[in-house]
């Protein structure tokens, strides 16, 4: 048995018995992570405030290789997400992160730059007081680039055209974009050339400056589906999310108020 | 576990199950019944088959009832102006308990939960809107402070928007008795987030 120290995000919380806790983290050193908080939902208890999905917590925990549930000692809040919190838009995006992760990260596998990735994804997420979608759309960009499927945004699949002036049309067979000739008559969704334009440039922008675009309605609906298009195609497991059907659902009735 | 009767393991093993309930104390009450008369064995499985038959949602508020409409709903002294809404029906037990609350309240059923696949359309949200015809003046949401809690009660203040006077959050902050200094960061930040006037 190990003393393992690491930090850690909480991805999903359980009830246990009558106080405990069982929590799905994701580590920095050790991927992800099943761990059991004794008494976690006991009021005095010392994890108290720092176990809810989204927390980014400082962990030692006690490491069995041959148990798939370890013992969680200690946890310490390292950045706490306040403007996450009660925001349906916010947590539905930070959520839909974790999910997901969750979804493409296989058992006790390290992944620092994911790790990082996902810290970074929160914290801009907290602070963000413009476009909030921008920083998912940020890390769907740079997820799945590190999974091992960087997309390419501006140039056909076949003949290598240039997509950025005429749009491009989404080839599942191909797994990408193609352009209008090349497409023939086998072209899917249709992705405009401004909807390219941002998410080539968000592989490249900062993280902070990926909430500030003002994307219009139209676009928007061309990037979600780009997104969802090229995960489905790859990697297909990591699709639906229920957690962006949730974001979606808030922006149709906000729409609908204004 | 070595029982030499299987009906013995059986029951242990179905005791157990139950919350808060080890394997040791499981046995103890299957000894207990064992020794016990038959009529204690027949009075706890009637009492349980009678649970599992009477028990039902309130039609109105979803609390726990034998009738079609539960005591609190048909109460002509609970203040019909004021609903309060809660996740589960031992939340709902919880308030009832001070006995420091008149009036209604409505049971969601949990809390909008992605990761779970539990969607609004999964709660009773619906329900709570057609309750809102006018003589509601106030809706107090009282879902837990969890993110999922607190992204729910996000949902249903959104919803209820100018359908009633009032909506309030109960307040989240210190527990009575303690000390700013033991608590949690998000706990103390929320506390002076919901300051309220001294009055
Ligand atoms: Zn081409
Ligand atoms: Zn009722």
């Amino acid at each position: 048995m190990a003393i393992i120290k690491t930090e850690a995000v909480v991805l999903k919380g359980w009830k246990l018995g009558e106080t405990s806790k069982i929590l799905l983290l994701y580590t920095k050193d050790h991927g992800r992570v099943k761990a059991v908080a004794k008494g976690a939902r006991n009021p005095k208890s010392q994890f108290k405030g720092c176990l809810e999905p989204l927390s980014r917590i400082a962990v030692i925990y006690y490491d069995k290789p041959a148990r798939d549930l370890q013992l969680l000692t200690k946890a310490d809040l390292v950045t706490p997400h306040y403007h996450i919190i009660g925001d349906i838009a916010k947590t539905a995006l930070g959520l839909a992160t974790l999910e997901l992760l969750n979804k493409a990260v296989a058992g006790e596998e390290p992944f620092p730059q994911v790790y990082d990735l996902l810290c970074s994804t929160l914290e801009r997420l907290d602070r963000s007081e413009k476009f909030s979608e921008g920083i998912f759309w940020y890390f769907q960009n740079h997820f799945i680039e590190l999974l091992g499927y960087r997309p390419n945004w501006s140039a056909c699949l076949k003949c290598g055209a240039s997509l950025r002036d005429s749009g491009g049309m989404f080839h599942p067979s191909r797994g990408g974009l193609v352009c209008g000739q090349c497409a023939g008559g086998a072209g899917g969704a249709v992705i405009s050339g401004e909807a390219l334009e941002i998410l080539f440039w968000m592989q490249t922008c900062s993280i902070s400056e990926a909430c500030s675009i003002e994307p219009d309605p139209v676009q928007t609906a061309e990037i979600r589906r780009a997104f969802d298009l090229y995960f489905k195609t790859h990697l297909d497991y990591l699709r639906p999310l229920n957690s962006l059907k949730v974001f979606y659902e808030h922006e149709r009735s906000k729409t609908a108020r204004e | 576990m070595d029982y030499s009767s299987k009906s013995l393991e059986d029951l242990v093993i179905a005791f157990s199950k139950l919350p808060g309930i080890g394997l040791k104390s499981a046995q103890r009450m299957a000894l207990h019944l064992l020794e016990a008369g038959k009529e204690e064995s027949e009075h706890l499985a009637q009492t349980i088959l009678a649970l599992k038959e009477n028990v039902r949602a309130c039609t109105i508020c979803f609390n726990l009832t034998e009738e079609e409409v539960c005591s609190i709903c048909r109460s002509a002294r609970r203040d019909k102006q004021i609903i309060c809404v809660v996740e589960e029906p031992k939340d709902l037990m919880a308030i009832e308990k001070t006995g420091g609350f008149t009036g209604l309240y409505h049971v969601l059923g949990g809390t909008i939960s992605p990761l779970d696949g539990v969607e609004a359309a999964d709660l009773t949200c619906r329900q709570l809107l057609d309750r809102l015809d006018g003589t509601v003046r106030e809706v107090i949401i009282a879902t837990n402070p969890t993110v999922e809690g607190e992204m729910t009660a996000a949902h249903l203040h959104d919803l209820m928007l100018g359908k009633v006077d009032r909506i309030t959050r109960i307040a989240r902050g210190i527990p009575f008795g303690g000390a700013l200094e033991f608590n949690d960061m998000v706990t103390v930040v929320k506390a002076l987030e919901g300051r309220s006037d001294y009055s």
